[in-house]
């Protein structure tokens, strides 16, 4: 008698509610936006706020639009540099990770060193490393991994370690070296908590790079965001915030993609 | 005939806050190459302890435990050991095949069996359309199916089960016994020690059964159940049956505490 072959697996059909399609997603805010938007042109050509207090929204527009070029190349660079820096402070992490959850000893006397790292502001950091770094991307860099490190370090070691007594169990009752426990067990069941990291260091690294920018800049959105600060050059100003903004939007709808597509496995993504 | 488990003078505890919390009692069992034995107790009682003992999981405090006259570490570096917990520990990243298959990928020094019985332990166990499933899509039942099959991948001499079932339905508990005991009639070589807490699963399924008082676990009976094989349902309605039953029912009683925390069932 088989049991299992008559358990039916059933295809998740889709509520055909007017709430769940993707416009109920995309109009409400969409709307909401537009509405704020025609409200803040409205009172501004009423009250006569000069330009160099707060833009008109088409004044903005303008300003974006016939200079998109400009915006996009500088937007790639601070990007540029928030992902290398992302990708540098999370491989450190990850292999510091691999080390300290190996090693108490390890972790005793780096944990700490990282904790004073982490509690120190970025903002006093920045302008060292560009001393130290000079005036090109590579403090923009730095400052991106470091701002990354931490919260990848610490969800890597709890991943690292969060694997399931039962599965442990299971690979040491084949006499499986500490290398294959890493490999096929530790890593993956770190990917959860790792990808919770991500969510917070990817936006994270793009602030990184932007401080460091406004220390020691001619490229990238920070800069341009100074320069048009000193200049009291409103429509710029803005047009930089919407880059970066839209930016920020970009890389974490990014993330949660691949998110969805490399945890599926995951409880978290999971829909009973 | 050399046994094929052997369980000497076994006493172990664990600390636990600090206070030492003896599990296990001065433990002997001997058991032979081929037999299903079932150990059964109360919660608490260290049963799952023994068979991690006897898994070469945890080393004895006090006492002896070796597997074919050797350490059970040796047998698991020949991958003699076939694990079923109780919550199947599957791989969720992989899907089914891979689960099965994961035993031949881990320590290959111990020498492997070619990638095709992946393919025949899926149809043994009726598993070959859900191959490619993931198992967060399967039940439970099927998932202990899984967890089964991925024990047997590496052909192991001795397979050590801590309720198997226990998560499980009620009919799918009692489909699945009948399915666990064809799989062991038709691999007659190997060795079963198999920890339940339910005492008609464990009449029906073993030629022995053991039973151990509450912690510390010590074995208050060995019981031979002389019924005949192949069994199937059927067997659960015959008189014998129900007087093991009983027997196994009474010595539990036997063995329970005054607490009313160690309720048997």
């Amino acid at each position: 008698m088989s049991v299992g072959s008559s358990l039916e697996r059933r295809r998740a059909t889709p509520s055909s509610s007017i709430w769940t399609s993707p416009a109920a997603y995309i109009v409400p805010p969409v709307v909401a936006l537009a509405s704020l938007l025609a409200i803040w042109e409205i009172w501004l050509r009423i009250a006569n706020v000069p330009v160099y207090i707060l833009p008109m929204p088409s004044v903005v527009f303008v300003r974006l639009v016939s200079d998109l070029g400009f915006f996009a190349w500088h937007g790639g660079i601070t990007l540029l540099e928030a992902l290398g820096g992302f990708a540098l402070g999370a491989g450190v992490a990850l292999i510091g990770a691999t080390l300290m959850a190996h090693s108490r000893l390890l972790e005793r006397s780096l944990l700490p060193i990282a904790v004073l790292v982490k509690v120190t502001p970025i903002v006093a950091i920045a302008p060292l490393f560009v001393i130290w770094f000079g005036f090109g991307s590579l403090p923009k860099i730095f400052i991106a991994a470091l701002i990354t490190f931490f919260p990848v370090l610490v969800n890597a070691m709890t991943g690292l370690r969060a694997v399931e007594p039962g599965a442990l169990d299971y690979f040491r009752s084949l006499s499986s070296s500490r290398r294959e426990i890493y490999l096929k067990l530790r890593l993956p069941s770190a990917l959860p908590y790792l990808f919770a990291a991500f969510r917070i260091s990817i936006p994270l690294s793009v602030i990184g790079a932007v401080v460091g920018e406004w220390f020691s800049g001619d490229r990238g959105l920070g800069s341009i965001v100074i320069v048009a600060h000193s200049n009291l050059d409103m429509p710029t100003l803005f047009s930089a915030i919407i880059t970066l903004a839209f930016l920020g939007i970009t890389l974490t709808l990014l993330t949660f993609y691949l998110e969805r597509k490399i945890l599926f496995w995951h409880s978290s993504a999971i829909v009973t | 005939m050399k046994p094929a488990i052997s369980v000497k003078s076994l006493s172990h505890s664990f600390e636990v806050n600090g206070m030492i919390l003896p599990v296990l009692s001065d433990v002997d069992i001997e058991i032979e190459q081929g037999a299903f034995v079932s150990v059964i107790g109360p919660s608490g009682c260290g049963k799952t302890t023994l068979l991690k003992l006897i898994g070469g999981l945890l080393v004895p405090d006090v006492g002896s435990v070796t597997i074919d006259g050797a350490d059970p570490k040796d047998a698991q570096r020949r991958k003699s050991i076939g694990f079923v917990f109780q919550d199947s520990s599957l791989l969720p990243w992989r899907t089914v095949a891979q689960n099965i298959r994961l035993p031949l990928e881990l320590n290959t020094a111990a020498g492997n069996r070619a990638n095709d019985d992946v393919d025949r332990l899926l149809d043994v166990m009726d598993l070959t359309e859900f191959a490619n499933y993931h198992p967060h899509e399967l039940s439970g039942g099927m998932r202990q199916r899984v967890a089964l099959a991925r024990a047997l991948a590496t052909d192991p001499d001795v397979l050590l089960m801590d309720e198997p079932l226990g998560a499980l339905d009620e009919m799918t508990r009692e489909a699945m016994r009948y399915e666990i005991l064809s799989v062991w009639e038709r691999n007659k070589r190997k060795t079963v020690v198999f920890v339940t807490h339910g005492i008609a699963e464990a009449v029906a399924l073993s030629e022995r059964v053991v039973v151990m008082s509450s912690r510390p676990g010590r074995i208050l009976k060995d019981i031979e159940i002389d019924l005949p094989h192949p069994r199937d349902q059927s067997l659960e309605k015959s008189l014998d049956f129900l007087d093991y039953t009983y027997l196994v029912r009474d010595t539990l009683k036997q063995g329970a505490s005054a607490s009313p925390f160690s309720a048997v069932h």
